[in-house]
Formats: C-alpha cells, structure tokens, sequence
C-alpha cells in the first residue's frame, strides 16, 4: 500500500468498506472542526484495524470550512493530523453532497487501481457561525436570478410541497409523518442529532417557516463527522455502485417543480452498475433535507410510482418494521445535517444495518442490498450508492 | 427588463442567464417577452437571509417553455394567470438594492 501517485491495475470487482466511525451530529461540539474530523477516522480505522500509515489515498467531504470556520487547506491540515505523508489527499466540495461526493472520488480511486485503501472523511462544523451567517452560506448556493428574489432552500421545498398536496391526494397531516417516522428512528440511534418523540400535532404545531412546510418539516444543521475505509480487498461489505449525476443550476430551469432529475439519474445509473432494479432495494437512506424531499426523492428513485410515495409513509412500508425502511437512522431530518458529514452517514447506516450491526431496536430485518442518495442544494447534483451484504 | 432567454439556435428557453444552452451547447441568445404565465404553487417564506423582505412571498409560474421562481403580490394563488411586474425593489444585497420582476396579476 505505497503507491502515492498509482500505477495499479483496475479492480475486477467491486470495492469493499472494512472500517466505520462517525461521532454524534450535534447542535454544536465543542471540539475544533480538525478534531471532529480525525475522531471520525479513527474510528473507522479502529473499525477496520487498520493505522492511518496504511492508507494510500484520503478524500476530505467538506461544504465550506472557508466560511464556518476560517479553515482552508483542509485536506492538508487533516492528513497531518492524521501522520500521513506521501500519499494523494484532496478535500471535494459538493455543498450537502460533499460527503457523497468524496466517497465517489474514493470509489473511482479504488476501482482504477489508483488505491488499495481510501479513508473517505466527511464532516462540517457549522455551529461556529450564527443562524444568519448560516443561512447566507447556504442561501450562496443558488443562481444569481434566485438570490436576488431572497430564495433559500426551504423556499423551494415549500413550493414543492405546496405543489404535491394540490397535485395529488396526501395532505399536510400526512407529510407530518414523514418527521414522526425519522424522530423515532432517531431515538433509536446514538449518534442522532436528535432523542425526542414528535407527534403530529407538535409538527402541526410547530413554527412555519416556508409555508405549508413548519420547523419540524426542516432538518437541523450542526456538528458532526464520518468517516468510511474503503478498500480494494474482497472482505466487507461490497459497494456495488456510486454514481453521480448534475441537475440544473435553477430549480425552475426543470421541467416540473416535483422533478429531480439528478436524482433519478444517479439513480438510474446506480441500478444499472450495480445490476439492480428499484424492487431489490432492502432499506434506503434518503436526503430528507425536508420532509416533502424524502417523498420526492423515493419517486425519482422508482421506489414509488409518482404521486404515491407518500402513501407508503401513511401505511407504514417505510416504518423500521415495514418492507422498505426508509431513514432508519432517522435521516438528515432528525440524525441530523453537518453537511460534508451527511453522506457518509448515510453509508455508514447502511453498513451497520447490512453488517448487522445495529442494535435490534433499530435494526431493519433481513436486509441484502441497501441504498443512499446525497443531494446537493436542492437537487443541483446528487450522488447515489447501492451497498450489498459482506462478501466474506 | 426580465426577459426570456431563447436559444437562437434549438429554441430551448430559460429565464436563467448561462452562457452555453443546455440542450444544444449553443451561446447565442434572443430575448423575448415573457408573456402571460400560470401560477403553479406558492409559498410564504419567514426566514430568510439578511435584506430580504419578512415574509418573502414567492411563487413558481410556467411560461411558454421556462419557469421562473418570483416574489409574488399577495392575493395570488396556484392556476392564477400572471405576468411579470418589473422595477419592484427585491432585497438589499450583492451590489445594494436589487430592483427586478415580480408575479402580478394579468389585469393589474
Ligand atoms: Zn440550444
């Protein structure tokens, strides 16, 4: 495991994570971004047993350490952290798939040959600047004709939903139970953001941020980071495709405001890689930013024809019980949003659950084949990784 | 003025200025006028960036091949045929006060 710079021959087989760790996505932890960072990968290196001299490429998932924190170079910063010298690092920005999106550049490292073992790390720290600074951060994102009427992403999932409640027969009730569900599974999971039961009504009830979505429609921002060893060995549980895709810049610049053909695309092109239809999907890790996303996100995902998906939530198929659990580890919604984090903790529920690793009140059952999709802005570009029991 | 951005091209139509059109790569660009559009949802917004208006009521309407997200003038609702109101001022911002399109109703 030398080869800095690569020279070695395409993988002829899937790729395998052998190592996971992640530290609670909070409200704010004390520690510096750096830290918060390095305690992920030593945990999933410890996961692993491996030391961080064995690895022979890094990808850092970070949205904007820039403007939280103050930090550039963070590639560099972690791997001295970390005591690794002499090997490729790089730090990959993709917003709120940026931890998605470094897992990808990972994926394509392994696969070529390029690595034998990548230590993919993702996190943020965003309780270093206040509500407003943040908000603008993430305002930042949008194109230029968008900034200027003050459009913010919960703008657009406001008009989403306001357009699936008109559009076909789920009402505002049921949508509250898209957060019902993820708090719930997130009671079950330590490494939550949140460990509070929400009703209906304390959604119905709670502040209305882009009308008809209210504050517990909204996923939190915080502290957190992941990190996931992927390696070229045949042990561990099989990635059998991560693809990306990029959707239009302005949400209007789409056909429809319930389409989000980025996501249908790495979708697709993830069922194709990894030999798989929608029907094979075990349990699926959703980027419920807001809750109408996750309905949205299963459409374009073909887990539920158009129109339907909330249905599925209302009869419980998406419940940790039910036959596609969607979010068991209760999403961006109530897991939490540290946006370079968040992709990787996706894989990283998924990994547990197909390694059977979660706890039994919030395992899923006999599960095969897993699914994550990260989703950056709303929507501009997402990333979607299909997961297969351990290979051993 | 907000105008629509057409490819000159394929025809492909944006509101959203870029140099290359997304169907055919092409770079060059007519504007055209708008027209009447549909309100297609709305939304009142009540957290917002700095210098933006509380509550931010926006809307998304369909034009003859674009979309446009807006401000939108209270009273409108989803199906409501609107066109487009320039010269309102929008939020303070980049580059101070930005002054641009908002959703109207079609008789106003
Ligand atoms: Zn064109």
């Amino acid at each position: 495991m030398t080869q800095s710079t690569g020279s070695g021959e395409p993988l002829d087989r899937s790729p395998t994570i052998t190592g996971v760790g992640m530290t609670v996505f909070t409200n704010k932890d004390e520690r510096p971004l750096l830290e918060l960072l390095t305690t992920a990968a030593d945990r999933a290196l410890d996961d692993a047993d491996v030391i961080p001299t064995n690895i022979d490429s890094l990808h850092v998932g970070n949205a904007a350490a820039e403007a939280f924190n103050r930090r550039s170079g963070l590639a560099n910063a972690l791997s001295s952290e970390l005591g690794i010298t002499d090997i490729t690092a790089r730090r990959i920005e993709n917003t709120s798939a940026s931890g998605a999106s470094a897992f990808l550049d990972a994926f394509d490292a392994i696969r070529s040959g390029r690595s034998q073992a990548a230590l993919i790390i993702g996190g943020e720290k965003m309780s270093a600047a206040d509500t407003a600074t943040s908000t603008e951060i993430i305002s930042r994102i949008t194109h230029d004709a968008e900034y200027e009427q003050g459009v913010t992403l919960p703008s657009f999932a406001g008009l989403a939903a306001d357009r699936y409640f008109r559009m076909y027969d789920a009402d505002r009730e049921d949508l509250a139970h898209v957060a019902v569900k993820n708090h719930d599974n997130a009671r079950q999971n330590p490494y939550a953001h949140f460990d509070k039961e929400v009703t209906v009504d304390d959604v119905l009830e709670s502040p209305v941020v882009a009308d008809p979505l209210r504050l517990y429609d909204c996923c939190p921002t915080g502290d957190g980071a992941a990190a996931v060893l992927l390696t070229a060995g045949d042990d561990g549980v099989e990635v059998a495709a991560c693809e990306g895709a990029v959707g239009t810049h302005a949400v209007a610049d789409r056909s429809d405001p319930l389409k989000i053909e980025s996501v249908r695309e790495a979708g697709n092109s993830a069922y194709a890689a990894a030999d798989v239809t929608p029907a094979d999907i075990d349990v699926a890790c959703i980027h419920d930013a807001f809750s109408i996303l996750e309905w949205l996100e299963v459409e374009e995902l073909g887990l539920a024809e158009r129109g339907k998906a909330w249905q599925l939530t209302v009869d419980g198929t998406t419940n940790r019980d039910g036959s596609l659990p969607i979010n068991p580890g209760g999403g961006l919604k109530a897991r939490g949003h540290p946006l370079g984090g968040t992709g990787i903790s996706q894989i990283i529920e998924l990994v547990w659950q197909l390694r059977g690793d979660a706890p039994n009140n919030r395992a899923v059952g006999d599960v095969n084949c897993g699914l994550a999709v990260n989703v950056a802005g709303f929507g501009n570009n997402s990333v979607c990784t299909v997961l297969k029991g351990e290979t051993a | 003025m907000t105008k629509v951005l057409e490819c000159s091209n394929c025809g492909y139509r944006t509101f959203y200025k870029k140099k290359h059109c997304l169907e055919c790569g092409g770079q060059e660009w007519n504007k055209q006028e708008p027209g009447v559009g549909e309100l297609l949802a709305i939304t009142t917004v009540h957290v917002s960036p700095e210098g933006v208006r509380e509550p931010n009521r926006l809307g998304i309407a369909r034009f003859e091949g674009a979309n446009l997200v807006a401000q939108i003038r209270k009273g409108l609702n989803p199906g409501d045929n609107v066109k487009l109101d320039d010269s309102n001022i929008l939020r303070e911002g980049d580059n101070g006060t930005h002054v641009g399109a908002q959703f109207a109703p079609v008789d106003d």
